[in-house]
């Protein structure tokens, strides 16, 4: 388990991350969204002890990181800008990761390698930006360590490496029971691949849940009747956000679905129906219910896509 | 488990692979350079300079460009990430880094200094002085370490490449600047402390890279002593165990800035400071005080790059006034501490003769060949004469600062006195009685007897150039020959005429030799020994014979 107790990262008079605290569990999928600047790839340094905390505490299975070479050799790090030593090839990566990492499994990188069609010899400084990322991904895979940090690792891979990253990270969760962090500018990237989602804005998580949780606690109600009506008919039901235009109401409800839908129809309405909420969606109106505006959040993100 | 706390094979083996290119490339360019630069005149060889100059480069450039070559990489946010989230200590990291580094310089030096000694053993006639060119092996190895663990310390505490560059110039070269010119200047003032081991370590002969520099600028090129080895070899240790605490501390956020606070700025204040320090025994020392702001106002702006900023940090360069001052301080401290000490003449023992220092700042830069056989005699005398140590008495207490005119002659002696466990070191300027003391050294039967008495063939090395009278060079047996009977000859003549014959320079024609021994574990030289006419005819008479 990964444990980070009120960390704190400031640099010089810049406050990255204040006062942050998460428990990931093992054998998930932690996705971590937020826009440039929120303390994403910050927070991962912190956990894989590249950067030292200010303050507070960071623990993988109850051990600190920082300069802890014996818990370092159970997780490996695929950083938004990769790194490769000067000079080699996927062989040489390769070489010094098993000379590294005892769990490297050298059958399972050359079955990657040849199933993401890369040269093993050739050097890698000779390949495509997605085919570093490729390159990047594989070695990290080939190690099976207990946990994964990727940070924007779907950054510049192609719709089908995307997915079959995706899933290649599943399987090793589901057999390994393995623990992934990955962070991501996009919701809906993450959204089929986590099991638990937090935002992190301005240096802190202000939203953190599990996605079936987010997913089911809210959903969209469109309503209608054939008299006039306003909000106070919608009594006992917590409604998040009412948006009227003319006779159709649109209604964001938190709560048990059958319940409240039971209710709403005791209320005789013309028109009644359920409709799916999108992850942005859940994400806006839980923040709204926070006081954010969540929005504007998403604007800066899909600003900087 | 594997050791991942200290050192890392795999991580020593990776280290010299990364290196590979540039060392491969370093060594080519050595080699072409050494080619170019065939070194032919002598045939005693006891420096390197001798067999292949170029060996120096070990240290001034092969071993900078190789170190900033395998940590360059710490300069950059990816590989600063990559490196400190792998499964090993920084220290570690550190280590077997350092050592693959060290691995290639030492492999590149060798594989350069076997053919250049090989082809003087073979190709030339060479007498090749082992003892001196070991201690030498060692002192250009010993420089290469400091040259390494200065740059390592600099990227430790910095994260751009002309801050790594800047840090590592004022680590190897600041401190040995501000002792050289606390040197000069005291020296400059206080005549009577020109005496070259009143210095002690602050000496800058003890750092083989700083003295080399100047030396070779200088034309000396006999600048590594044990000494300097030992004491070089100490100073990189203490600066890698620094460089390897400051690099387990070093933040990742450190790469691509100047370093923290401290560091820039010491980056940005280290050359006004100098300027202040260098004249601060100007009149018109608010002039250079101006010209060092200037200088500190335009490092910072080009760090910083932000106006306001630059101008809010200037108050920050009082503290280079401040240094200048205690630095003006510290002269005088010295000059009236050692003035006041004075000693009845029943309280010194003995006093042996020593050599300067010389009150030229650019002197402490470029050195001298100090193997003078008659300068290392005449250091070894103790004159214990009651009238002596009288005078030496009387003499400390007229030790006053006098300018001298450098159109008169002047005379100075350099002595120590001692006196129990303590030794004062003084250079006696102008008193009436320095001349005394020097002559009564030269009149001793010890010095008189020692100087005298030449070595035996199969213990020196004989050196003679005829080339300036004839295109024939000397070889072995000649050189056996000519030597053997300068022997015989030299001993057949009265003292004076000996002395006069080997350590003078006498006013009509001669032939000369020189001689190289090993003198009570070091080597002694005695430069051009006369053969002339009058006073060893046959061989004179042998010399012409064989370069006829």
């Amino acid at each position: 388990m990964i444990k980070v107790i009120n960390a704190t990262k400031t640099f010089d008079k810049f406050t990255a991350l204040k006062d942050i605290s998460c428990e990931i569990p093992e054998g998930c999928i932690y996705g971590l969204v937020g826009s440039n600047g929120a303390g994403k790839s910050t927070f991962i340094r912190l956990m894989t002890g590249v950067y030292k905390a200010d303050s507070g505490e960071i623990t993988i299975d109850d051990v600190e990181v920082y300069n802890n070479p014996a818990i370092k050799s159970h997780f490996m790090y695929v950083s938004d800008e990769l790194f490769f030593l000067p000079g080699a090839s996927l062989k040489r990566m390769a070489d010094f990761y098993s000379s590294i990492y005892e769990s490297f499994d050298k059958e399972y990188f050359e079955q990657l390698v040849n199933s993401f069609k890369l040269k093993y010899k050739a050097p890698i400084r000779s390949f495509s930006k997605g085919m570093k990322r490729q390159a990047a991904i594989i070695l990290a895979l080939a190690v099976k360590p207990k946990y994964y940090f990727f940070d924007e690792t779907f950054d510049g891979l192609d719709p089908v490496m995307r997915n079959l990253v995706k899933g290649l990270i599943c399987e090793d969760v589901m057999e390994r029971k393995a623990t992934a962090i990955i962070t991501s500018h996009s919701l809906r990237e993450l959204e089929d691949v986590c099991d638990q989602l937090a935002l992190l804005h301005e240096g802190g998580i202000v939203l953190q849940s599990e996605v079936n949780n987010l997913k089911t606690s809210l959903f969209k109600v469109q309503i209608a009747f054939n008299k006039e009506y306003d909000k106070e008919i919608f009594t006992d039901i917590d409604i998040l956000n009412f948006n009227k235009k003319g006779s159709v109401t649109n209604l964001i409800l938190r709560g048990d679905k059958d319940e409240i839908v039971g209710k709403l129809n005791n209320l005789s309405p013309a028109l009644l129906d359920i409709l799916p909420l999108t992850l942005e969606e859940v994400f806006t109106y839980e923040m709204q219910a926070l006081g954010y505006n969540f929005e504007k959040v998403l604007e800066e993100i899909a600003g900087e896509k | 488990m594997k050791n991942r706390n200290t050192f890392s094979l795999h991580l020593y083996i990776e280290g010299l692979k990364q290196l590979r290119k540039m060392g491969i490339f370093m060594l080519l360019l050595s080699a072409f350079l050494s080619l170019l630069t065939f070194y032919d005149e002598a045939t005693v060889i006891y420096t390197f300079f001798e067999i292949n100059p170029m060996l120096v480069l070990t240290f001034m450039l092969v071993s900078p460009v190789l170190t900033f070559t395998l940590f360059y990489g710490f300069n950059k946010r990816n590989s600063c990430d990559f490196y400190y989230a792998i499964p090993y200590s920084r220290t570690c990291i550190y280590i077997s880094y350092v050592l693959s580094v060290i691995t290639w310089v030492i492999g590149i030096f060798i594989v350069i200094l076997i053919p250049s000694m090989l082809s003087a053993i073979f190709f030339r006639y060479a007498i090749i002085i082992y003892s001196e060119m070991l201690v030498e092996f060692l002192g250009i190895i010993a420089a290469s370490m400091l040259v390494i663990s200065a740059i390592t310390l600099a990227i430790s505490l910095t994260g751009k490449i002309y801050s790594n560059i800047l840090l590592t110039g004022i680590i190897l070269f600041m401190p040995r600047m501000m002792t050289n010119l606390l040197i000069a200047f005291t020296v400059h003032k206080y005549q009577y402390l020109d005496v070259e081991k009143f210095w002690g370590l602050l000496n800058n002969k003890y750092n083989i890279v700083t003295y080399s520099i100047g030396c070779i600028f200088g034309g000396n090129t006999n600048f590594i002593h044990i000494e300097g080895v030992i004491y070089t070899f100490v100073l990189a240790i203490i600066y890698f165990i620094l460089a390897g605490i400051c690099f387990r501390k070093r933040k990742s956020d450190i790469a691509k800035t100047t370093g923290n606070k401290p560091v820039s700025l010491i980056i940005t204040g280290a050359i006004p400071t100098l300027i202040c320090v260098a004249t601060s025994q100007f009149d018109n020392i608010i002039l250079f005080y101006i010209i060092g702001i200037i200088v500190f106002f335009i490092f910072e702006l080009t760090i910083s790059r932000k106006l306001a900023k630059s101008l809010k940090k200037m108050p920050l360069f009082l503290i280079a006034i401040l240094i200048s001052l205690i630095f003006d301080a510290t002269v005088d401290i010295i000059g009236n501490v050692t003035k006041a000490t004075q000693l009845e003449a029943d309280d010194i023992d003995y006093i042996t003769l020593e050599s300067e220092i010389k009150d030229n700042y650019l002197a402490l830069w470029f050195g001298y060949d100090d193997t003078s056989y008659y300068d290392l005699v005449s250091y070894e005398i103790k004159i214990d004469d009651d009238y002596i140590k009288e005078i030496v008495a009387k003499s400390l207490v007229v030790l006053e600062n006098t300018d001298y005119d450098m159109e008169q002659d002047y005379y100075s002696t350099p002595i120590a006195i001692h006196s129990g466990n303590k030794v004062y070191y003084r250079n006696l300027y102008y008193t009436p009685y320095a001349d005394t003391i020097n002559k009564s050294v030269k009149k001793s039967e010890e010095f008189i007897n020692k100087l005298t008495t030449l070595p035996d063939y199969s213990d020196a090395y004989i050196e003679s150039y005829p080339a300036a009278y004839s295109e024939k060079t000397f070889n072995k047996s000649d050189i056996k020959q000519l030597y053997t009977s300068y022997l015989r000859e030299i001993n057949l003549n009265k003292t004076e005429d000996k002395i006069d014959l080997i350590y003078n320079s006498p006013d009509h024609f001669t032939y000369d030799i020189s001689i190289y021994f090993m003198y009570k574990g070091r080597l002694a030289t005695i430069d051009y020994a006369n053969i002339d006419l009058e006073r060893t005819p046959k061989t004179f008479l042998l010399f012409q014979e064989i370069i006829k």
